[in-house]
């Protein structure tokens, strides 16, 4: 009869054994779900969710903007006030018939930058000025179907103030003279982002990185590269929401909301 | 690149300032050929399918509607009537539209600066509350996703989002085109002029019967013919506009006129089943 | 520790509670939650249409004869919309519903998209694309074979009306040929242009001035049912009702209430077939009241006495009555005469009065009788002629200053036509093409080719059954459709004509118009599909032919044609789309307008079947949102059709709730309607705007062929009815027929 009395009492010891034992292997586990958790969502999720497309062209924003006169002359307004987003071959072709750079020579200074950007444009040449082709940009700011905005009531609204550094929150910048640049608007929203860097699309010497969501389609610039959803910049990241905070940012009395049928269609 | 002051009247936040579209519809005029509902299909990519005859599930943003006197032959008589959104605005235009007040989603809400009753397709999942709170039928819901067979999705239009299946959707005043408008205006820095925002289905009438515009706007001829003001013309010859179901207090954005008394009873259940003795007062947003 | 099955529970249970814990502070979760409702508010399969800039080109639309001018909105190059142009002399910025659906033909499935061999039977529906050289040089060939045995007139064509270069282009080509067999199909506006010349001597088209006139009898035409250019007769019926110095009044003469009826200010309605004794009645009254204009009638009419006379002997009010009026009963009968009366009474009275006949939208001819009496009551007025408000006679277009064509000795040989009638005097033969399945059926010979050139006979021609047998007949049918229509689906090739978007195409006066107007449509976008102008198509076939048919035809395209044939105007139209003449004053030098009415003249044309064996009258309903000529339907104009006229597959029809009590039948009942011809399943709907023993057939459904929208979809009215000749021209007046429900 005592067979069973003493493996009931060792089972006991045993038990206690063993129950920290578990205990600590439960913690463990706990810890590493924990830890691999937080590595997936944080670390892992941004680089997987997203695409890493390079433009079918590294267009150069900084040299061009030294040859014209503000975003709007490539990025233009049509005469019906509705604005025609990233330029056509048409407005190209007048300087890009023929390749303009000259090709450089090893040991020129940056060579390797200057070959890369005359590559670039004897392949804009060849491939879609000769050919006739529209380039097949892809567009960081591109909104979904259902979103109606109008760049003619942002670009000459009064009530549109460029605020500090684009920062939310941020007081309006006093223009001297009372004399806005234009880039100044189109900066609170469209802002490069390379190497990690915002860099205002005029003085870009590169393209950056587009990355779009697998899920959605959306470009990364919509959700904005803080995975975590918080912002500080209106130009990190334009979902509803940062555009309904810049709305509300926007007004002097903070009253009031916009209808839905004022940026949807 | 001009500069805007916005535009006039409807700068500000108070909702009496803001505009407030609208429509008289001369049903005298009306002659049920149903322009204004292809019109409207065309602008607003909507959908068909093979089979439309069955009226419950046919998607059609403006409906004319066919009214009776009810008599029998040869007394009878018949007058069409084109149903498009009303655009309620509720009691004191406060924005209690019957739709929006029921929508769990906000899916629909109140524009006090056009007086237009939104629905975004992309926020609504399709309980269909509004629906059933719509007293005018003027929503509608895809029961299936919509199709464009052979090449005909070459004719959609970018201005409208399509719509897919398990949503609902309405008239919106052609808003889109208020957008296009206002893009000019802003560009030209300007206000927006009458003739710029019209609908679809009033620009395509052949008959002419439909006026559009801004209620709230003295300048514009919605203004004048609802509240009697129109010089020189006899477009009202005595008729009294009137709306649907005013007794609702819905508060309507659609008008309607005709000469003939039994249309008017027919379009407002207070005049017909009411006598004028113990007949409440209704609303008075005249 | 030991791994039991307890301690791996726990352990992982721990481990899921810490990915659980770990997940609420990373944003996997609540970002891919985010993303997948995102992903659930755009399938990929619901469109998104392409952006772009917007412009607009302004055309002319010729899918019904109405000539109005649009504009295309278009998204770059894709064109989006179609809309009225502000300021269009016939549709000052209206468009009507056909015209708004435009590119649902462009794009829509019934499209034909490259030339087509016809693989199956007829009718089947199979075919084989061919490329345009093989095409072309097969229709050529064979209509080489068919010339060489020395029968040209086995070549035959229906064309889609006798007016415009293109379908002169085709008369052109079988003149050439040596074929007399060309045909098209008449309408109200041809009979208007037989009766011009019987009553007045002039070759022209009858043209009304609605919107200034006052008062406006309709004897039955559906002004607003599509009826002259619709959306212009719209806009008039418009400015009636806005009219400051007071109303125009407009009352509709009709069996039924139209639309028309129901817009008009007093609709007095009458025994289908009976107009012509109406008008003659209330002649009747205005002469016997002594109203008439006597100034016109004296100095500008012939026959009036002999007129009077029958009118007096055979058309009082008190007798015309008793074949009149749609209700047997004595009280309604005195009202109905009294309301004849003053009627009659007002119209001669008023300062613009005018009287306009038409058959519902006008698409079915009218017998002369009728049109005799109609217009004898705008002579009593003195409408005819008038500037303001009348009824004038616009010119035909001037022969086209072509050169001669260059005849052979095939071409120069005479050749009996199919079909002939005694006494026609304008255009010989040709609108007859209502009589030419009958010719083919009763004769040996028949055709061996047939042109179809932008007409539907398997649709548009009563009796479809003996129209199909016809059909059946000819060795080889070509067609130069856009869409596989009801004909189509019989044609053995098919060269499929551009959509007016696409080419250049003429737009004569509109029927009914006042005022010579001349419309151009020119391309507004590049083809969509391997597609190509009719006229360009005759044109090549002609080349290919050789010999005097190819030098007949020395134009490099239609469009070099068209500039040839329309000289002076040519350069107006290339600048500005289209030309009006608004100095245009109607000859009245020395016309005399001559009344007719011989006595005992019948001024009912008798319909088919007996009254004992079908009981009820099935008569047509006539509405604007179902196309009835050769051009059917869009998806979205069956869209609006109303449910009391189609059910599902089914024909729906109007039955007097009286006569339906009489039959049995309730609310939707399905029946069987049939007539001495055919028979069909249809549902019955009750209805106040007809009157007892009548059944109102809705015209315009029950296409073959097309597609899931628009075929298939209730029965053709044509199939339940057959011809009627009006002894005076030979055209189909068959106002209904005999029927019953069972």
């Amino acid at each position: 009869m005592s067979g069973p009395e003493k493996t009931q009492q060792n089972g006991a010891a045993h038990k206690k054994d063993d129950s920290a034992g578990v205990f600590a292997m439960s913690l463990f586990a706990a810890g590493i779900s924990v830890y691999v958790s937080l590595f997936v969502g944080w670390l892992v999720l941004p680089e997987l969710l997203y695409s890493r497309q390079h433009q079918p062209i590294d267009f150069n924003h900084a040299i061009h903007m030294e040859i014209v006169d503000g975003c709007t002359s490539c990025h233009v307004f049509r005469e019906d006030g509705t604005f025609a987003g990233t330029p056509t071959l048409a407005q190209c072709i007048d300087c890009h018939e023929e390749v303009q750079s000259i090709e450089p020579e090893p040991g020129d200074e940056d060579y390797e930058v200057r070959l890369a950007q005359y590559l670039d444009e004897v392949k804009f040449v060849e491939e879609y000025v000769q050919q006739g082709k529209e380039v097949p940009w892809l567009i960081y700011s591109k909104q979904p179907d259902c979103v109606f905005f109008s760049h003619a009531a942002h670009m000459t609204s009064h009530k549109f103030k460029v605020l500090e550094g684009g920062k939310i929150g941020a007081p309006p910048v006093e223009f001297e003279h009372g004399e806005e640049p234009e880039d100044a608007r189109c900066n609170m929203c469209h802002m490069a982002f390379i190497d990690g860097e915002a860099v205002p699309f005029g003085e870009a010497e590169t393209l950056p990185l587009y990355r779009r969501n697998w899920i959605t389609t959306y470009p990364i610039d919509i959700w904005g590269r803080n995975i975590s959803g918080f912002n500080d910049h209106y130009y990190d990241s334009a979902k509803m929401d940062d555009c309904a905070q810049c709305h509300y940012d926007q007004r002097n009395d903070h009253q009031g909301q916009d209808a839905c049928f004022v940026c949807h269609k | 690149m001009g500069e805007t002051q916005g535009h006039g009247h409807q700068e500000g936040n108070g909702h009496a300032q803001g505009s407030k579209y609208g429509m008289v519809i001369d049903l005298d005029k009306c002659t049920g050929c149903g322009a204004c509902m292809v019109a409207c299909m065309a602008e607003n990519n909507v959908p068909t399918k093979p089979d439309e005859t069955n009226k419950l599930d046919t998607i059609t943003w403006m409906r004319v509607f066919k009214l009776s006197n009810g008599k029998a032959f040869p007394e009878a008589e018949t007058c069409y009537l084109p149903r498009p959104c009303m655009h309620c605005g509720g009691k004191h235009d406060a924005g209690h539209s019957p739709c929006v007040s029921v929508c769990p989603a906000t899916a629909t809400d109140y524009s006090y600066k056009t007086g237009i009753v939104s629905q975004i397709y992309t926020r609504c999942f399709g309980c269909r509350y509004c629906m059933g709170a719509c007293p005018y039928k003027a929503r509608y819901f895809n029961w299936w996703d919509p199709k464009f067979p052979a090449d005909m999705k070459e004719y959609l239009s970018p201005d409208v989002s399509v719509r897919m299946r398990g949503i609902v959707e309405k008239c919106s005043f052609c808003f889109h085109r208020y957008q296009r408008a206002m893009d000019r205006a802003f560009y030209e820095g300007r206000e927006l002029e009458e003739h710029e925002y019209q609908t679809a289905c009033t620009q395509a009438c052949p008959a002419g019967a439909i006026t559009f515009g801004d209620l709230n706007n003295e300048r514009h001829m919605v203004h004048k013919v609802v509240n009697d003001k129109h010089e020189g013309h006899a477009v009202l010859q005595g008729r009294k506009p009137f709306r649907l179901l005013e007794e609702l207090d819905t508060n309507p954005k659609v008008y309607y006129l005709s000469a003939r008394d039994w249309v008017v009873k027919a379009g407002n259940a207070s005049l017909r089943e009411t006598s004028p003795a113990d007949k409440k007062p209704s609303g008075g947003h005249h | 520790m030991k791994l039991n099955r307890r301690n791996f529970l726990l352990v992982s249970t721990a481990g899921a509670a810490g990915g659980a814990v770990g997940s609420m502070f990373s944003p996997l979760s609540w970002k891919l939650m985010d993303d997948s409702s995102i992903w659930t508010q755009n399938w990929p399969w619901t469109p998104v249409p392409a952006d772009g800039e917007v412009s607009f080109e302004e055309t002319t639309c010729t899918l019904c004869p109405g000539g109005c001018r649009v504009k295309v909105r278009k998204v770059d190059e894709r064109p989006i919309k179609l809309e009225g142009v502000e300021g269009g002399p016939v549709n000052d910025g209206g468009i009507c519903i056909l015209g708004l659906t435009a590119l649902q033909l462009l794009f829509g499935p019934a499209r034909v998209h490259t030339p087509m061999k016809r693989a199956g039977k007829r009718g089947e529906g199979k075919w084989v694309e061919i490329t345009w050289e093989e095409a072309i040089s097969e229709v050529s060939g064979k209509l080489a074979e068919v010339r060489e045995t020395g029968r040209a007139q086995d070549l035959g064509c229906i064309a889609g009306g006798g007016k415009g270069v293109i379908n002169s282009l085709f008369s052109r080509f079988m003149e050439a040929y040596g074929s007399p067999n060309f045909y098209w199909q008449a309408t109200a506006w041809d009979c208007y242009e037989e009766n011009i010349l019987r009553t007045l001597g002039l070759n022209g088209t009858a043209g009304f001035d609605l919107e200034n006139a006052d008062y406006i009898l309709s004897f039955g035409a559906g002004l607003l049912d599509g009826w002259g250019s619709p959306v212009h007769v719209f806009q008039a019926h418009s400015k009636w009702r806005e009219n400051h110095d007071g109303h125009a009044t407009l009352v509709q003469i009709d069996a039924q209430l139209s639309n028309t009826a129901a817009k008009a200010d007093k609709w007095l309605p009458i025994v289908p077939g009976t107009e012509g004794a109406v008008a003659m009645a209330m002649a009747h009254v205005i002469i016997s009241k002594n109203l008439y204009d006597r100034g016109y009638v004296n100095w500008n009419t012939t026959g009036f006495r002999d007129f009077y006379r029958t009118v007096e002997s055979e058309y009082a009010p008190a007798k015309v009555v008793k074949i009149a009026c749609p209700v047997d009963n004595k009280e309604y009968r005195k009202k109905w005469l009294e309301e004849l009366e003053s009627r009659a009474i007002a119209f001669a009275t008023a300062e613009k009065p005018l009287a306009v006949a038409g058959k519902g939208n006008g698409d079915r001819p009218v017998s002369q009788a009728e049109l005799n009496a109609v217009q004898a009551l705008n002579a009593l007025v003195g409408a005819i002629n008038r500037k303001e408000g009348g009824m004038v006679v616009v010119p035909d277009e001037p022969k086209y200053p072509w050169k001669p064509i260059v005849m052979d000795a095939e071409a120069r040989s005479y050749k009996p036509s199919l079909v002939s009638v005694r006494g026609r005097s304008k255009y010989g033969h040709s609108n007859l093409a209502s009589v030419l399945p009958q010719a083919l059926n009763s004769s040996h010979e028949g055709l061996k080719v047939l042109l179809l050139a932008g007409s539907n006979p398997l649709y548009t021609l009563a009796d479809t059954e003996k129209t199909a047998e016809a059909l059946q007949k000819v060795e080889y049918i070509v067609s130069f459709s856009s869409q596989f229509n009801d004909t189509t689906a019989y044609a053995d090739i098919i060269l499929p004509d551009h959509i007016f978007l696409e080419s250049t195409v003429d737009a004569p006066t509109p029927p009914g118009f006042a005022k010579p107007v001349y419309g151009l449509a020119e391309p507004v976008i590049k083809p969509v599909y391997k597609t190509k102008a009719m006229g360009d198509s005759i044109i090549e076939i002609a080349k290919a032919m050789g010999g005097t048919i190819a030098q007949s035809f020395p134009w490099a395209d239609s469009a070099e044609a068209m500039q040839q044939a329309l000289g002076g105007k040519w350069p107006l139209l290339k600048r500005g789309g289209v030309y009006v003449d608004e100095d245009f004053t109607p000859e009245t030098e020395g016309v005399r307008f001559r009344f007719f009415a011989r006595s005992g003249m019948e001024s009912r044309i008798s319909i088919q079947g007996k009254a004992e064996q079908y009981p009820l009258i099935a008569t047509p309903v006539d509405c604007i949102r179902l196309a009835t000529g050769a051009i059917a339907d869009t998806p979205f104009m069956v869209k609006t059709v109303s449910d009391k006229k189609l059910k599902h597959k089914e024909l729906v029809v109007q039955v007097n709730a009286m006569t339906a009590q009489q039959y049995g039948f309730k609310e939707g009942s399905e029946a069987v309607l049939e007539t001495p011809v055919a028979k069909a399943k249809v549902r019955v709907h009750c209805s106040e705007e007809i009157a007892p023993g009548l059944v109102g057939v809705p015209r315009g459904l029950g296409h073959i062929a097309h597609d899931e929208f628009v075929g298939g979809k209730g029965t053709n009215y044509n199939t339940l009815i057959s011809p009627v000749q009006d002894p005076a021209t030979g055209f189909d007046v068959a106002w209904g027929i005999r029927a019953k429900l069972t």
